[in-house]
């Protein structure tokens, strides 16, 4: 009933805009014609909506990878996305030999698409169209596909039936991320260099691997559940497109698998509800990244300004400036990320709840970038708190150890930097603190319902919870130490 | 639902009409003298001590705009009303007055107003640098005659031999991008500039065009405004620069042109005299800027690798002749800094030179005030 | 064990053991994880005790406020899992 009523409001929409041209009586059956090639081409697109959104994901790594300072890294690197792909889908699935035929299906698409990027090489006009620089020697290519496949065979044998042996390739790709989030010297020859005789310093870069940190963490969710016996089966292009899924690829959100498996098996036909919602949702995040955003980063906190500002009131407005700049960045490439998968019927979670009008830091971090904060306490601080409560350990402590561990790893993950550390920390601190202080004001205060200082109060937390986090945010922004330390004497008037 | 879809179909119709009209009425109306009216700068930010110009705005916090009304908006001299006691000077010239690779207070009208001079009838003296990257009489005449509204006293026109010469008389981006007040001056002074000059077509007009691009400059310029009031940086004077050369390159080109005899048609003393019809009862003082005398390889050839001897000398002598002939006040400083003064070109100087030249201003200044004749004008 | 129980014995687990205010009464609908009332320690917890008392098993993956919020609806849960 549902399908049926959609369809035809794409019919009345398309048959409006069609009548306005061809205003005359005549046009009657050239009308119902055009009625007719709407219909099927609406139901074909439905149906072709799973392949459709496969292979513009397996072709997005490629097309948002940005270019290298390392030669054929840039094609090298989405390559490694999908192989780690089809890798963790051979271990974490049974073998079915009902479903070899669709795999290889499936495989022989990805191979191709990857062998096609690699061939675009050989020409001189597309070889740029896909990958950002010429990908490597074709002959390199196709070796590297067939050891990819060797290698998935190989791993489908000896994980069938092991699930516990999944936690190797967890602890792999751990080991991968944090390889990509090192400072790797850049040796002269890669490196963009002035041209002074004297040999410049080495420089030192993380490896700009899109999405990496996103899908890793989605390989490891696939792995944890299928360790756990949760993981429902599903075939290598469902998986894929998962992993993988272009909306989400660059900025996340985090979503899982069950979640979305749901909504890409249910039957979809395009419709107006989707269309309308989903490109809404995309308008509002374009608008807020490309407007607000962007023109906040003008007059956000940078390295450069920390330094160069005056101390006192400008601090503030560059540090309260970066607080927005990264709220709209962040929550507008989700909202462009959601409304792209909702025009496709995919309806990905939330990652942003209003954060900054929080009146915790607890409440907070149940808003800010949920699908992470979600994950880390699926994986790592529920099991952890678990184990510890086991043991006869006093709950404040095991607070302690969990928050902070579990922050840190939050702000690690962003990046292997003392300042991402310390602000991993700086949230941790502040979470403790809360949690004490929650316990304390129960016991003391006990559930008063005062509604008249209730606003107060609740003002009052927002307002202590914003700055808060935006003094956290001064170890976010800027790169170093010094810097950060530099810009706090600055914010209280000290040179 | 239905009501919903509706809602939304009637909302996205009513956008697409609305935009059409916009741009529609973007062809026959100009909205940047109303926008350009809303500006930061002397209101919530300082005013800027230069016009804005910046090859990376993100460094340097601030846009290279072409519109007059934006760029004066961001301006200092814009801020501040001319009151009774106020003296007021304007500095005109490229970017060796603008200040190339030095900060605001480093440049030559930087070191003027430190000096706090008063004039004899006891009028404070504020300098204002209206100086612009790009030597050009025709941009200064340009710049000039916006600027007559702040109501100037006096008039400083750093010159040098590219600012006159008139094979790129109308190369200048601010002369290319305002073809009105081009065609304005132009009629005044019969100018002889090139009409193509100030016909924007239809597209240029519209959203997607010049417009779009002068309205995103402003907003972003008022963006930079808070930087600039962070941090008071509005130019890239902390980035390591080679010195410039003393050895000189072989050969007695200027550019490519061989030694000849430079005639007085090829060079731009009409834009010259309409300076000083502009100007009209005001001082105006044109100075010949100090330029780089190499001492090294080939100068005994060429004076830097811009100025081969024979153009520059010739290119004095008429500028001496000329405005003793008309009577015009001039001031010759080509050799006042010594060649180890200058930093990354032949004639961007350093903070030592700008306050020996801002001395030798002041005295002509000075002598200029004492003069019976020069009787001071009340503003 | 009826609904009633169950909800009675989640009440006095939260009210005395995480909030520390036994005089309190939870509503049925009132918003728990979400409002900020159990973090999320306190809900590993709340897992360990519905677990014992119960023996219903919630996953990591579910201790939160998109499988259950107020105690009407962990109710529910608990008994679509005996």
């Amino acid at each position: 009933m549902g399908q049926a009523r959609s369809s035809d409001e794409v019919t009345v929409i398309v048959s409006v805009f069609a009548m306005l041209p061809t205003a005359a009586p005549t046009a009657s059956h050239r009308f119902a014609a055009l009625l007719h090639v709407v219909h099927v081409a609406a139901a074909l697109l439905s149906s072709v909506r799973h392949a459709a959104l496969f292979v513009t994901s397996v072709l997005a790594v490629y097309l948002l990878q940005p270019a290298t300072p390392i030669a054929h890294l840039d094609f090298w690197l989405p390559s490694a996305s999908l192989l780690l792909v089809v890798v963790v889908w051979c271990a974490t699935q049974p073998l079915r030999l009902e479903a070899m035929r669709e795999t290889l299906v499936t495989a022989g698409l990805i191979a191709g698409l990857v062998l096609g990027i690699g061939a675009l090489g050989i020409t001189t006009q597309l070889c740029c169209v896909v990958t950002r620089m010429p990908p490597p020697n074709i002959l390199v290519v196709a070796a590297a596909v067939a050891g990819g496949v060797l290698t998935c065979i190989l791993v489908a044998i000896v994980f069938a039936g092991h699930p516990a042996r999944t936690t190797w390739l967890v602890f792999a790709l751990i080991a991968l991320l944090v390889a990509v989030k090192l400072n790797w010297p850049i040796s002269g020859a890669d490196a963009p260099q002035a041209e002074t005789a004297s040999p410049a310093p080495p420089t030192f870069a993380t490896i700009q691997w899109l999405g990496f940190s996103y899908i890793a963490f989605r390989l490891i969710h696939a792995l944890r559940e299928r360790a756990l016996g949760k993981l429902p089966v599903m075939s290598l292009r469902e998986f894929m497109t998962y992993v993988v899924f272009f909306p989400a690829i660059i900025a996340g959100p985090i979503d899982r698998v069950e979640r979305f498996l749901k909504d890409l098996r249910a039957p979809f036909i395009f419709n107006m509800s989707d269309l309308v919602e989903g490109g809404r949702r995309l308008l509002i995040g374009v608008f807020k990244k490309f407007v607000i955003a962007d023109a906040l980063a003008i007059i956000a906190l940078n390295d450069a300004l920390a330094v160069q500002t005056q101390p006192g009131l400008w601090a503030w407005v560059l540090l309260y400036a970066y607080a927005f700049r990264i709220f709209f960045d962040f929550s507008g490439y989700t909202d462009m990320a959601i409304g792209l998968g909702r025009l496709f019927g995919i309806k990905l979670p939330e990652n942003f709840n209003r954060p900054y009008l929080k009146p915790n830091l607890t409440q907070f971090w149940n808003s800010w970038h949920m699908t992470l904060a979600q994950w880390f306490r699926t994986y790592y601080f529920n099991p952890l708190t678990r184990a510890l409560r086991m043991r006869n350990i006093a709950p404040p402590l095991i607070i302690f150890v969990t928050q902070t561990t579990t922050m840190l790893l939050i702000g690690l993950w962003h990046g292997l930097t003392w300042n991402f550390a310390l602000w991993g920390v700086w949230h941790a601190l502040g979470l403790f603190m809360h949690s004490r202080w929650s316990e304390f004001a129960r016991a003391r205060f006990g559930a008063q319902d005062a509604s008249k200082l209730q606003w107060v109060t609740h003002l009052g937390g927002v307002v202590l919870t914003f700055h808060f986090v935006a003094f956290g945010w001064v170890w976010f922004a800027l790169s170093n130490v010094e810097t950060s330390l530099t810009f706090f004497r600055r914010l209280f008037g000290m040179p | 639902m239905n009501a919903n879809i509706n809602f939304y179909i009637r909302a996205s119709l009513k956008a697409l009409a609305l935009f059409i009209a916009f741009n529609v009425v973007l062809v026959f109306v100009d909205p940047m003298p109303v926008i350009a009216r809303l500006s930061v700068y002397n209101l919530l930010v300082p005013g800027r001590e230069r016009l804005p110009h910046a090859r990376q705005p993100s460094r340097e916090y601030g846009v290279t705009t072409s519109n007059l009304d934006v760029m004066f908006n961001t301006h200092v001299i814009h801020g501040r009303v001319k009151t009774a006691d106020e003296y007021r000077v304007v500095v005109l010239g490229d970017s060796a007055a603008w200040g190339w690779k030095l900060r605001p207070a480093e440049t030559m009208v930087g070191a003027m107003n430190a000096q706090n001079l008063i004039t004899p009838d006891g009028r404070k003296v504020r300098v204002y640098n209206l100086g612009y990257p790009i030597a050009s009489a025709m941009r200064d005449l340009l710049l000039l005659d916006y600027a007559m509204r702040y109501r100037p006293d006096m008039i400083i026109w750093m010159v040098t031999f590219e600012t006159l010469n008139d094979k790129t008389r109308f190369d200048h981006p601010l002369v290319r991008d305002n073809g009105t007040q081009v065609r304005s001056l132009n009629e005044r002074y019969s100018l002889e500039a090139d009409p193509a000059l100030w016909e924007l077509g239809y597209r240029d007009r519209t959203l997607f065009g010049l417009r779009r691009k002068i309205m995103a400059d402003a907003f972003r310029l008022q963006l930079y405004g808070l930087p600039w009031a962070a941090t008071g940086i509005d130019h890239d004077y902390f980035s390591p620069y080679d010195r410039v050369s003393r050895d000189l390159k072989e050969g007695d080109l200027f550019y490519d042109i061989p030694p000849k005899t430079l005639n007085e048609d090829e060079m731009t003393w009409d834009v010259v005299a309409a300076m000083h019809q502009l100007a009209g009862e005001r001082p105006l003082l044109i100075v010949n800027e100090p330029i780089l005398i190499a001492d090294g390889k080939n100068s005994d050839v060429r004076y830097n690798n811009v100025y081969p001897r024979w153009i520059f000398d010739q290119y004095r002598a008429l500028m001496l002749s000329k405005s003793a002939q008309e009577g015009w006040n001039y001031l010759d400083l080509w050799d006042l800094i010594p060649p180890d003064q200058f930093t990354d070109n032949e004639f961007h100087m350093t903070p030592n030179a700008n306050r020996i030249l801002a001395r030798s201003i002041e005295a002509w200044m000075i002598e200029q005030w004492a003069k019976p004749e020069a009787a001071m004008k009340s503003p | 064990m009826n609904s009633n129980d169950i909800t009675h014995t989640l009440s006095t687990y939260v009210t005395t053991q995480i909030l520390k205010q036994p005089k309190r009464i939870l509503k049925g609908d009132e918003p728990l994880i979400s409002s900020g009332l159990i973090d999320s320690f306190h809900l590993v917890d709340l897992g360990l005790f519905i677990e014992d008392k119960f023996g219903v098993r919630i996953e990591d993956s579910e201790l939160n406020a998109d499988t259950f919020d107020t105690l009407d609806q962990l109710v529910v849960l608990i008994q679509s899992r005996q």
